[in-house]
């Protein structure tokens, strides 16, 4: 997450209303449509990843570089929308057996 | 003394947690170089609290930051899997080239893939009950720690650790109450 992630041009139809939505936002934030409409689309894709975080489809290094984010950020996001990470019953389970050895 | 590399995910939680010193002076902790860019490097470039914290913890716990290793037995496991980031890759290798014991970490996809392949593992709050059980933390503190990472944990996870550190130990536990 060090540097600005390479972007590349792509032809997209977009919905009228989605570029009206686009339009008030860039008159209300003072910036341009393009960085509106991107803004917006990384907002979608952060949903999406913490989705996918939550299921445990995606690690949260991998859902930090997806999102150009630190793992601290990924973390707070996810306590923010009170989603659920981190290993489940189980996990704890198998890793207390472990721990007896490890640290015991 | 045990051999644990650590990933982001599970540093940051047992750094938050307030316990991780004492984890560094039971065992070995190995933090690869690509794990310590994540947790310390760009926690602090985005001015985390934590992050500042982690770095001193880890600098004052005498910590091996282990520079990118290549291990056949990584690569194998890693072949065709998407799902894990540039940390959770790199810990992997640190684990076989460095022959180590377990990795610590609470990433569900990443335990996903630990398990599947039956490497040990530590999730934060198993530790914290460890230390406990093993008398290297008091009962209040790691009561304390482990509510420091309870917003980051599933709460059945959270309940069965509680339950661990409130229930009587033996004897020799005297003093801590």
């Amino acid at each position: 997450m060090n540097e600005t992630k390479p972007t590349k041009p792509y032809p997209l139809r977009i919905p009228q209303n989605l570029m009206e939505l686009a339009d008030a936002k860039s008159r209300a934030e003072r910036t341009d449509r393009s960085t509106a409409l991107r803004q917006l689309l990384y907002a979608g894709a952060e949903e999406y990843v913490l989705e996918l975080l939550s299921e445990g489809r995606i690690s949260t290094g991998r859902a930090a570089d997806i999102l150009d984010l630190s793992v601290h950020r990924i973390h707070e996001l996810a306590h923010r929308h009170e989603l659920k990470i981190g290993g489940t019953l189980d996990d704890y389970h198998r890793s207390t057996e472990s721990a007896r050895e490890l640290i015991g | 003394m045990s051999k644990i590399v650590a990933d982001a995910d599970g540093l940051i939680k047992l750094g938050k947690s307030g316990v991780l010193g004492c984890l560094l002076s039971a065992t070995e902790v190995l933090v690869p170089r690509a794990v310590y860019r994540e947790a310390v490097d760009a926690g602090k470039k985005e001015m985390h609290e934590d992050a500042f914290e982690l770095e001193k913890v880890l600098s004052e716990g005498g910590v091996e930051v282990v520079e990118d290793q290549q291990d056949g037995r990584a690569e194998k496991l890693l072949e065709g899997v998407t799902s894990l980031g540039v940390g959770e890759r790199a810990t992997l290798h640190v684990l076989f080239a460095r022959e180590a014991d377990a990795v610590l970490t609470d990433d569900k996809a990443f335990l996903n893939l630990l398990g599947r392949a039956r490497i040990r593992t530590l999730v934060p709050a198993a530790a914290i009950v460890s230390l406990f059980e093993t008398d290297r933390l008091r009962r209040a503190k790691a009561i304390e720690a482990l509510g420091r990472i309870e917003g980051l944990s599933r709460h059945e996870v959270y309940e069965a650790a509680m339950e661990g550190l409130i229930r009587p130990k033996e004897p020799k536990e005297a003093s801590d109450r």
